[in-house]
């Protein structure tokens, strides 16, 4: 959503010429590498950073106004995996941006020293011969190898909201990070996940320098149901002020809501009305309610309508969208929001980010967070997305349970104008996404083979495959294996029969259940005992991951979306057998009782006449869980994976 | 080493782009379009034209390719639409592509409109996976405003720049195809080299004519062989129906110019790619790293194992394949000290030490068991992609891929088993070898355990023996494992039981070290594993589930299936009969015997412990379909096998 919300950057940044050089300018690595002091734990890991440097200095620079990037790193490589993650080197290169300096020296454990000649430094360009990214390969590397890394490249500045990262996946030794601007501006940090404070140099007072010095990053290892990325240290900054033109409070929700609003909600030219009114037309859309027009309307649009991620001119202007009939997600946006407000129905435009990456921080306003774009319907209280695998009600599950800025229009007068407010977006109800699997077991005389009946139901995101992936696969055999597959979760070797599909298509999905049934034959979940037989009942519920963590949790817990697994079996008991151990089959794991946790596993069971009703409720009410809950979290997901190697005993 | 592919236009499932002209041309029925959405039903698409055309013309006095390739699909519902919407025709920096055009026939009401794609563009291909970097090159042609019914057409010509380099064209296609055609027009001077492969499944039919001097053969059916990818099955090359060609040898003016019609016209273009590598006098770095790494030994054999396990171990696989770079190994003597490069680079550094060291060897070329193809049956850069350093001593044959960073001297890598070898004695001179493929006794794994029942878990000790191309690939994994990792490391390698398997202490011995016998030690514990009532306890003794990764094989299956390597496990399960408990059921014996497998089951009470002993021997690379019910008949006798359970009842 870039191109919704910048365009005032250089007239808030520009201030006094100065003449003076960026500070790094001339900042080169020692031509005799420095020694680093190793500890013994150091040469356990595959490889240490034992210093990184990084500079992004904004400033007048070759006639413009640039963030000049240094970035200096050595890195001790111990393993021969170090050695392959680190040999082969890939920069990308954004948009205008000029590599003034790039290098790197390969320090043998002898000391020898192999430096990268510029000639071996590959381009990838893309259609327009522009660099996309550099890469070489690192020659000499063995095990005890320092790589020594250096470049220096001017970019397009990034005022109005970025990232600096601390922390990655392996240790660091000692970090030095600066953010430089000219003296007339300022800029706002904010440091989050354990990530320090820069700290402004009073010492330096030909620019404005703010500075981290540290040491000992310990590297965050990815976790199970973990979003890594949003754990990471990290300190998000921005320009916050300008003393030269006297402006501050720069590139808050304010403006956004402001730009936003002349950008997405376009007048519809005369030629376009026509379209957008036969669109929303009632021999359109049918006779429904609201929600069941959008959900029309959202299918004609999405099957209609091509997204492309390509940008060209004209791509997201509502007169070349209706005539081509390909847009990209702002151009379905704007189409979006011309539809509704030909429908004349209310509705508030979403901005919001991607929270296992990035949660929507409500303490710091910068455009960091507005990268995904949402329309709230407040009438049906429902979310609806420009994304093809999206549907009302079920928007991208990233983009829920986050907060976002909610814009509104006003209409003041003949003056129509956007008004924001950062808001929750709840995510779906977990009864809203079940999986459901209904059994039916019915034995044959010798109790070796019992068929199986299988009903598998899956709602809302849980139905995202067979709704809406499958629609695009091309070959109609392949189609029905994959559809096959949802039954076979149970035993993929089995063998199908009498298969049926209810709601196996995009248009449906989000408001219908898919409904899958089949019969398997069941000899691989029997064993047998002598004159006994063992039915694996536990099997019946699907396979079932077993948590299992022996070092300390660092991580909260974040899933997709909330979600419930229900299951029920019927085990048709022939006459005159008896099963031997039924008691086995109540497990209550945790229940409602923890309210904090809103989640359990509860099994158990009947005997109805000569039947065997089993019961089980696996749900998950909530996505995150701190890691003060991980150990209860890891009991519910294990009392599934108990129930799952439950067997019983008929005799 | 690059690999000589075919020219394939690209289907990629990208949406729709922008941009048109319009014209009008010839209307598009709606029959017609009923009539294959009848004949085709489920499909978006259906290839209504896939024609290649070759001419082989003089251009001042030397053959030319031009290969003309003419696409025609239409698209037979919505879904087609975004499926056609972006094509891609991509080349090396052997060939220049020319003449494309690009439009679509799009119905407009009781009219059709031509629009022309005028939006492409060219740019640096993604390199293949496993190739860091190389030149090829794409070009992206984008069709607007596709919707069903419309008939897309795409055509451009290829000129190719080595007359040596092979062409051909296959009658598969993973969508339906209809008259699929391979015409090839040349001078009746000019000679090819041409094999058909399973051309019978498609009635292959061949026209020839020949005017003024021109040979034109056509060759066709009604419909390409429609297939579709199947796990672990050989390349579909195998089985597809295909033709391959290349020019032979041409009369000019009186004389006959060999080019490719036999293996020793194939070894002569090659000799010269290795002529600088064999030339190569060993810089003072590798004599120096080959005199120290072999000092004191004095078998040559000793020797060569010591220089390959070098070149393994310090050399990492990067490839770079741009123009010649894809064929020409680079100077040994840059290898050694960039400490990275691809199979002809590691090759090339293993013939220089060796021969700093005056041990003779060959540079070899080999085709990985992807590649049917075969130098006896069609000499061509089409049978290799991969080239090795062999070793000859007393007439036996050492195949040196150090490809592999933990493979052992005695076998060749499990990817080219049963390939042929092409070495390079002299720039004359060449040899033609098989590598021997590796019988079951080869791979081995003998995995004992010793466990005891404590409540409904399993607390067990277990030795796990490995060898062969078993110990090669833990061997290559085991490398990356950091000491405190261990024992999640042997936990995921040796799941048997249930999921909550894991490992609580463990080691490994030999590993890591090749030409041994690699032994992994652990303590475990599994739980919820066994069903105990109140004076029973069942337990399962066959802990490993997956015996064979493959279960049933369904009859539907077109592509045969395909192990890495033939293997023979023994598993040992000691059960400890917990105390006060006697064994009510022991399970009968299971047993199968066929040409492809081996298979036993046997239970025995000795003292106080159940002991289980299983062996599985898979006798085979390649089962073919037919072979398909003797391997469902073993399978089936696995899961009787697997579904037996011991009883143990308490005394009373």
């Amino acid at each position: 959503m870039k191109h919704l919300i910048t365009g005032l950057l250089f007239v808030l940044a520009a201030g006094f010429s100065t003449a003076q050089s960026p500070v790094y300018f001339n900042y080169d690595w020692k031509s005799t590498p420095e020694k680093w002091e190793v500890s013994d734990k150091d040469k356990l890991e595959d490889e240490i950073m034992l210093f990184e440097k990084r500079s992004i200095e904004f400033t007048e620079y070759n006639n413009g106004f640039y963030q000049m990037v240094l970035v200096h790193s050595v890195e001790l490589i111990n393993t021969d995996a170090g050695i392959e993650r680190n040999n082969k080197v890939y920069i990308s290169n954004k948009p205008g941006s000029t590599v003034l300096k790039q290098k790197a020296r390969v320090i043998k454990p002898d000391g020898k020293i192999i430096n990268l000649k510029e000639s071996d430094i590959q381009e990838s360009k893309d259609e327009n011969g522009d660099v996309e990214y550099r890469y070489f390969a690192l020659e000499g590397l063995e095990k005890g190898s320092y790589i020594e890394y250096l470049h220096y490249i001017s970019e397009e500045p990034t005022l109005t909201g970025a990232t600096m990262y601390m922390q990655s996946g392996i240790d660091k030794k000692k970090v030095d990070y600066d953010i430089i601007c000219p003296k007339h501006l300022e800029f706002m940090f904010h440091s989050i996940n354990g990530m320090p404070n820069f700290i402004k140099d009073s010492l330096n007072t030909d620019v404005n320098r703010n500075f981290i010095n540290a040491s000992n990053i310990e590297g965050l290892k990815d976790e199970e149901s973990s979003a890594y990325n949003a754990n990471l240290m990290k300190c998000y900054y921005k320009l916050q002020k300008n003393t030269s033109s006297g402006k501050s409070n720069l590139y808050t929700y304010l403006n956004v809501s402001k730009n936003v609003h002349s950008n997405l909600f376009e007048p519809v030219s005369k030629k376009s009305v026509k379209k957008i009114a036969a669109l929303v037309s009632e021999s359109a859309l049918g006779k429904g309610d609201l929600e069941s027009k959008l959900r029309e309307l959202e299918y004609k649009l999405k099957s209609e309508y091509g997204v492309t991620e390509e940008y060209f001119e004209g791509i997201s202007n509502l007169d070349n969208i209706l005539t081509k009939k390909v847009t990209n997600e702002t151009g379905m946006i704007k189409l979006m929001i011309a539809c509704l407000k030909e429908m004349k129905v209310k509705f508030e435009v979403v901005l919001t980010s991607d929270r296992e990456n990035n949660p929507f921080l409500t303490d710091y306003e910068a455009y960091n967070f507005l990268d995904e774009t949402l329309i709230y319907i407040s009438d049906i209280q429902k979310y609806w997305a420009p994304g093809m695998f999206s549907r009302i009600g079920f928007p991208p599950y990233e983009c829920t349970n986050n907060n976002g800025l909610f814009i509104e229009e006003r209409i003041v007068g003949d003056q129509a104008f956007g008004v924001g407010k950062v808001k929750y977006i709840a995510g779906t109800k977990s009864e809203q996404s079940i999986d459901e699997i209904n059994t039916i077991v019915t034995f044959d005389a010798g109790l070796t083979e019992p068929t199986i009946e299988i009903e598998r139901k899956l709602s809302g995101y849980k139905a995202m495959f067979p709704q809406f992936i499958l629609d695009f696969v091309q070959d109609e055999a392949k189609k029905t294996e994959l559809k096959e597959d949802v039954l076979l979760y149970l035993d993929e070797d089995a063998k199908l029969s009498d298969a049926t599909f209810q709601n196996d298509n995009s248009k449906v999905a989000g408001k219908e259940t898919f409904v899958a049934k089949g019969k398997i034959p069941g000899a691989n979940f029997i064993e047998k005992a002598g004159t006994k037989t063992l039915l694996k009942v536990g099997m019946l519920i699907g396979p079932q991951a077993e948590m299992y963590n022996k070092e300390a949790r660092k991580q909260p817990v974040s899933t997709q979306f909330t979600r419930q697994y229900v299951r029920k079996i019927i085990v048709n008991i022939p006459e005159g057998v008896t099963v031997k151990n039924p008691e086995v089959l109540n497990i209550n794991i945790v229940t409602n009782d923890e309210p904090a946790l809103q989640s359990g596993f509860v099994s158990s069971y009947e005997m109805k006449g000569n039947q065997l009703i089993v019961t089980i409720r696996e749900f998950y009410n909530k996505v995150n869980y701190p890691v003060a809950e991980y150990e209860l979290y890891e009991k519910v997901i294990n009392g599934a994976a108990d129930f799952n190697k439950l067997t019983l005993v008929l005799e | 080493m690059l690999q000589l592919k075919f020219k394939n236009s690209k289907r990629t499932l990208f949406f729709i782009y922008f941009v048109f002209v319009c014209f009008f041309s010839q209307g598009q029925t709606t029959e017609i379009l009923a009539s294959y959405k009848a004949k085709y039903p489920g499909n978006h698409v259906v290839q209504t034209k896939h024609e290649r055309t070759v001419t082989i013309k003089y251009v001042k006095g030397v053959p030319t390719l031009v290969y003309h390739f003419e696409y025609e699909d239409l698209i037979i519902d919505k879904n087609g639409a975004s499926m056609l919407s972006e094509d891609m025709i991509d080349f090396s920096s052997f060939e220049t592509v020319s003449n494309i055009q690009a439009y679509s026939l799009i119905p407009s009401g009781d009219k059709t409109k031509k629009v022309v794609s005028n939006n492409m563009f060219t740019r640096d291909a993604e390199a293949d996976r496993g190739i860091f970097h190389d030149d090829s090159k794409e070009t992206v042609i984008v069709f607007p405003g596709l919707v069903e019914g419309a008939l897309r057409h795409l055509s451009y010509d290829i000129t190719m720049k080595r007359l040596d380099f092979p062409f051909g064209y296959v009658f598969f296609d993973y969508t339906p195809t209809e008259n699929p055609t391979l015409k090839i027009i040349s001078d009746t001077s000019i000679h090819l080299l041409l094999k058909e492969y399973n051309t019978d499944k498609v009635k292959l039919k061949k026209e020839e004519t020949i005017s003024k001097n021109i040979r034109t053969t056509i060759y066709s059916c009604d419909q390409a062989l429609l297939l579709k990818p199947e796990e672990n099955a050989p390349n579909i090359r195998y089985y597809a129906p295909q033709i391959l060609a290349q020019v032979a040898y041409y009369n000019y003016k009186g004389k006959k110019v060999n080019v490719g019609g036999s293996l020793e016209d194939l070894h002569n273009n090659y000799a010269p790619n290795v002529a600088e590598v064999v030339n190569e006098k060993p810089s003072p770095e590798i004599t120096r790293i080959a005199d120290s790494i072999t000092r004191g030994l004095t078998a040559n054999l000793d020797k060569v194992r010591a220089i390959y396990y070098w070149v393994q171990d310090h050399v990492k696989y990067i490839a770079f394949e741009e123009g010649m770079g894809g064929f020409v190994p680079r100077q040994p003597n840059l290898v050694v000290d960039k400490r990275y490069g691809d199979c002809k680079d590691m090759a090339s550094l293993i013939y220089s030490m060796l021969k700093a060291v005056n041990i003779p060897s060959y540079l070899t070329w080999v085709g990985s068991r992807d590649l049917p193809f075969k130098y006896s049956e069609f000499p061509s850069g089409m049978c290799d992609n991969h080239m090795i350093t062999t070793y000859k001593e007393n007439g036996k044959f050492y195949f040196l891929d150090a490809t592999n960073s933990f493979q052992t001297m005695n076998a060749s890598t499990g990817f080219i088993q049963g390939k042929e070898a092409l070495l390079h004695i002299s720039p004359t001179e060449y040899e033609l070898t098989t590598i021997p493929v590796r019988d079951q006794q080869y791979s081995t794994v003998y995995d004992h355990s010793n466990i005891r029942i404590e409540g409904k878990d399993l607390v067990g000790k277990t030795m796990v023996t490995i060898d062969g191309y078993y110990h090669t690939l833990i061997g290559n994994y085991a490398k990356d494992v950091l000491s405190k990792d261990q024992n999640k490391f042997l936990t995921s390698i040796n799941q048997r039981g249930n999921n909550s398997f894991v490992v609580t202490s463990g080691n490994m011995k030999n590993v890591l070290q090749r030409d041994t016998v690699g032994v992994m030690n652990m303590d475990w514990n599994c739980k919820n594993y066994c069903t105990s009532l109140d004076d029973e306890i069942y337990i399962n003794m066959i802990l490993n589930k997956n015996i064979t990764y493959q279960n049933e094989l369904k009859e539907t299956r077109v592509a045969p299936f395909e192990l890495d390597h033939e293997s023979h496990d023994t598993y040992v399960v000691e059960l400890e009969i917990p105390q006060n408990y006697t064994v009510s059921h022991l399970p009968a014996p299971v047993s199968y015997h066929s040409d492809i497998v081996d298979f036993d089951v046997k239970y025995e009470q000795k003292d106080s412990k159940i002991i289980l002993n299983m062996n599985v021997a898979l006798k085979f690379l390649v089962l073919d379909p037919s072979q398909f019910a003797e391997w469902n008949k073993f399978i089936a006798q696995k899961k009787k096998a697997l579904s037996e359970t011991v009883e143990l009842k308490r005394k009373k």
